[in-house]
């Protein structure tokens, strides 16, 4: 059982952590980590840009990264292509301000993608899903706004038809639910 | 769901993603597209049934099924707070009335749009409506035998905020019997409602008691503006009026042209504009107004749309832009003795003085120079000297009132900025019926008027009469020269109670004695007395049909406002009269005014409204010219002048001409000064006049 004096010197010590931390953001100008992808290949970033990942910064927050070591902070959910791109994102955006708080209560807009990331996400559909899925794992709230807002505006205005091919969903309605959908279409075409 | 889940095609990567994904993707969508989700597959169908999706509904996109507008108003639930629906056109509404019993519950829906749909005014009236709607749309709604869709609506309504009734061609003007009586409403809008003139007076006067927190009245594309300025001027809360003309929509939506085909179609039954078209004396009210000094901000809203966003054009003057100036607060400050008294006589009780007890009589008789001096000494002290022809200048104001027996004096006070009350006890035997002076306000003769539409500041008491003149002397131009084009001005005039005649004589009478002013007050004002309203002076030079919005007209004058009734017949209470002057001192808070596409609005209006302190004002398609705005900018260096002649130029070189005044000057208040005395000197052509 820790008593008290043991825990007293846990969380002096996780200070400290903390404050060389904040130490090394400060005096040190801006040390790099290094990021390993699935398939092994590691990237050097400056933490201030790695840190845009709250994933990552919350493990180098609990981990108490130290100057010396040269730890490499594997991500094993991203492969290298991924991680390229999304450090290419993270190093463009890392001066912006922090993504305002989301309201539920009011209309997401999907047209205000900067030109810079409309032609950052000109990808294939595939990298875009897995672009998501990197966002998602790496909590980067911005990419993981983006992203969506472009998958959204590729959904939007489109009839079910359109969105199965677009996404290659396959149609398990019955024969008789799809019939229903059809003729509704019809019905609006009509109109 | 895990069933659902097994059966996902794994290839497909979308419907691979995981469900938090999904989540912040689907919060990007409408509704219309959640809907078509539904219709790929099974477990996207399921997914989207989830009550977190339909928060926020806004199911306006095409298409517009029945089965849609079914499907979303089945997803209201406890948490909803919008819907928004919209039919692709009036004769395809979707929305049935069980709808209504559906919502009803839901206290969280705070706004609902329900636009171009149809209802049965006997089906569905606004009591039908959840209560706890903050803003409401009815867009384009056609709402047949609508007499009384807003009957009793108050008790209901009680949160609504905002209003909006755009293109609803049923709306007429009762519709404010009810409505204003919503405690919270803050914006109407109503926007191309054409038959929204039909019974305006009765209404528009009743409802200008109501609506205590009403901010914005958007009344574009409609034909009451000229009404509703005239009634609603004394609104305190007022913050937004939006006008603009019929015709200008033309111009404006040629690209655009909503529902234009619809207006050609209407066009036997479409108002006539003119009779109650927007015009100068629309805004005369205003005159007494000044601006509040309390700044709300505009109120925000989800359905309405603000018509003049966040200027983005002001890159260029942002620099040169000086600090927010309040030029002329010292002058506001030092005189308001003579903001308050508009320099009337009232015909009626000009005998009065007569009447009186002895004892004021004499009192009045034997002060007067005592008065005058005052404000004369008020005034030097206010002027510092910045005008030469002042020392023989015997501009003056001396005001009572009286309520009952006694009578209340008002004399500038010793100090700048205050004003002294002197009650007078009345002889109770001599205080007739009849004879109850009720309110008398003796003008002393105008100093010589160079110009009235100078932006000087000193002598804007005195412009004020002239401005009444002049709108006097184009009604009686109106009346005796070309009836046809301007007689709606006339009608104006003619549907007030009141009308403004003025006398002139010639600058001699500047220099009479202040006795024989007050003989000369009675002279002329029984000369006006039977003197019919297309009367002209003799001493007024013609003015010319081509001068009619000349400003610089430097006839030396002396006016004198006198209220009468035009029949002899009828008793216009004076009381009546005064209380409505009362309201001098009124404080106003409007900042936004658009008077876009009102070819008779002139540079007079500008000068009607420039003590407003206007934020923004639309002056788009009038008659206003250049050196109009630019005499407006130097009385609101900060106002957004939306107009297309060289706007941001226009804006930019006063601004600058400003920074330059200010930069001279060490005082801000200084500025103003020497700001209106360059004006003066313009005028003047006194180039040589050295402002040190």
């Amino acid at each position: 059982m820790p008593t008290l004096g043991t825990y007293k010197l846990q969380v002096q010590e996780k200070l400290l952590q903390v404050a060389r931390l904040v130490n090394k953001c400060f005096k040190t100008q801006m040390p790099n980590i290094k990021l390993q992808s699935s398939d092994g290949e590691t990237f050097e970033v400056d933490v201030e840009i790695a840190k845009c990942s709250v994933t990552i910064k919350t493990m180098l927050e609990d981990l108490g990264m130290d100057d010396e070591e040269e730890e490499v902070v594997p991500l094993p959910n991203v492969n290298s292509a991924i991680l390229r791109k999304v450090i290419q994102w993270a190093t463009y955006h890392k001066d912006d301000p922090p993504p305002p708080e989301d309201d539920e209560n009011k209309e997401k807009r999907t047209d205000d993608i900067s030109s810079w990331d409309a032609d950052f996400l000109k990808v294939d559909q595939g990298t875009l899903f897995e672009l998501i899925l990197a966002a998602n794992y790496l909590d980067i709230k911005g990419l993981l706004d983006v992203t969506c807002k472009t998958v959204a505006n590729m959904i939007k205005g489109k009839a079910p038809e359109e969105i199965r091919k677009t996404f290659n969903i396959k149609n398990d309605f019955t024969a008789s639910e799809e019939e229903q959908v059809r003729k509704e279409n019809e019905w609006c075409e009509e109109k | 769901m895990s069933n659902e889940m097994e059966k996902i095609d794994k290839n497909c990567k979308f419907l691979l993603l995981p469900e938090c994904v999904l989540r912040v993707l689907f919060s990007y969508l409408d509704s219309t597209t959640l809907y078509q989700l539904t219709k790929t597959c099974r477990y996207l169908q399921y997914f989207i049934t989830d009550p977190i999706f339909w928060r926020y509904i806004d199911a306006r996109r095409h298409p517009n099924t029945s089965d849609k507008v079914e499907y979303c108003s089945d997803r209201i639930h406890e948490r909803t707070t919008h819907v928004f629906l919209k039919a692709k056109d009036k004769t395809s509404g979707l929305v049935p009335v069980n709808f209504f019993k559906t919502i009803n519950p839901f206290r969280n829906l705070k706004i609902l749009a329900l636009e171009n749909q149809r209802f049965h005014g006997s089906r569905l009236t606004l009591k039908d409506f959840p209560p706890c709607l903050e803003e409401l749309s009815l867009k384009g709604t056609h709402i047949k035998s609508s007499t009384y869709f807003f009957q009793h609506s108050d008790q209901n309504m009680q949160k609504l905020r905002v209003l909006i009734l755009d293109q609803c061609q049923w709306v007429t003007c009762s519709f404010l019997m009810s409505v204003t009586k919503y405690e919270n409403l803050e914006i109407i809008s109503a926007i191309k409602c054409l038959r929204l003139h039909l019974n305006m007076v009765p209404y528009l006067n009743v409802a200008r008691y109501g609506c205590e927190k009403l901010k914005v009245f958007d009344c574009r594309f409609t034909s009451i503006g000229h009404e509703l300025l005239r009634t609603f001027y004394p609104k305190e809360s007022l913050q937004s009026f939006y006008f603009q003309s019929l015709k200008s929509a033309e111009v404006d939506y040629k690209e655009q042209m909503f529902n234009q085909s619809y207006m050609r179609a209407e066009s036997s039954s479409r108002p006539r504009e003119g009779d109650n078209s927007i015009c100068d004396y629309s805004l005369f009210e205003y005159v007494n107004s000044t601006a509040c000094d309390i700044i709300d901000k505009i109120p925000d809203s989800v359905l309405y749309k603000d018509p003049y966003p966040e200027c983005t054009c002001s890159g260029n003057t942002d620099e040169s832009r000086p600090p927010p100036l309040d030029i002329f607060d010292e002058y506001y400050v030092c005189t308001p003795p003579r903001r308050k008294s508009i320099k009337f006589v009232c015909q009626r009780h000009v005998q009065d003085v007569e009447k009186l007890s002895s004892h004021f009589r004499e009192f009045f008789l034997s002060n007067q120079h005592q008065f005058y001096a005052d404000v004369k000494a008020s005034e030097v002290e206010s002027e510092a000297g910045s005008s030469d022809s002042e020392s023989d200048d015997n501009c003056g104001t001396c005001c009572m009132y009286g309520m009952g027996r006694s009578m209340i004096l008002l004399t500038p006070g010793n100090n700048p900025g205050t004003i002294q009350e002197e009650v007078l006890e009345l002889n109770p035997d001599e205080h007739e019926q009849g004879g109850r002076v009720v309110s008398i306000f003796i003008s002393t003769p105008l100093r010589e008027s160079f110009n009235n539409r100078v932006s000087d500041v000193e002598m804007e008491s005195d412009n004020r009469i002239n401005h009444l003149q002049e709108e006097q002397n184009r009604v009686e131009r109106s009346q005796s020269n070309d009836e046809g084009s301007i007689a709606s001005t006339s009608k104006g005039y003619t549907s007030s109670p009141i009308n403004f005649a003025t006398s002139t004589s010639s600058q001699n009478s500047v220099e009479a004695g202040n006795d024989n002013r007050t003989n000369q007050v009675k002279e002329e004002s029984a000369a006006a007395r039977p003197a019919s309203t297309s009367r002209t002076s003799t001493n007024r030079p013609p003015i010319g049909e081509s001068s009619r919005h000349d400003t610089s007209n430097n006839t030396p004058r002396t006016a004198i406002i006198t209220i009468r009734n035009r029949e002899r017949s009828r008793y216009v209470n004076p009381l009546f009269v005064q209380i409505e002057n009362k309201h001098i001192k009124k404080k106003s808070r409007l900042r936004r005014l658009s008077l876009r596409g009102f070819r008779r609005i002139t540079n007079l209006a500008l000068d009607y409204v420039k003590n407003l302190k206007l934020d923004l004002i639309d002056l788009t398609y009038t008659s206003v010219t250049k050196e109009g705005i630019e005499n407006f900018l130097a009385y609101n260096p900060n106002c957004r002048v939306i107009h297309p002649l060289e706007k941001r130029k226009l804006s930019g070189e006063s601004l600058q001409h400003l920074g330059e005044a200010c930069k001279k000057e060490v005082t801000r208040v200084k500025v103003g000064k020497q700001k209106a005395s360059k004006y003066k000197m313009r005028k003047k052509g006194l180039s040589n006049y050295a402002l040190q």
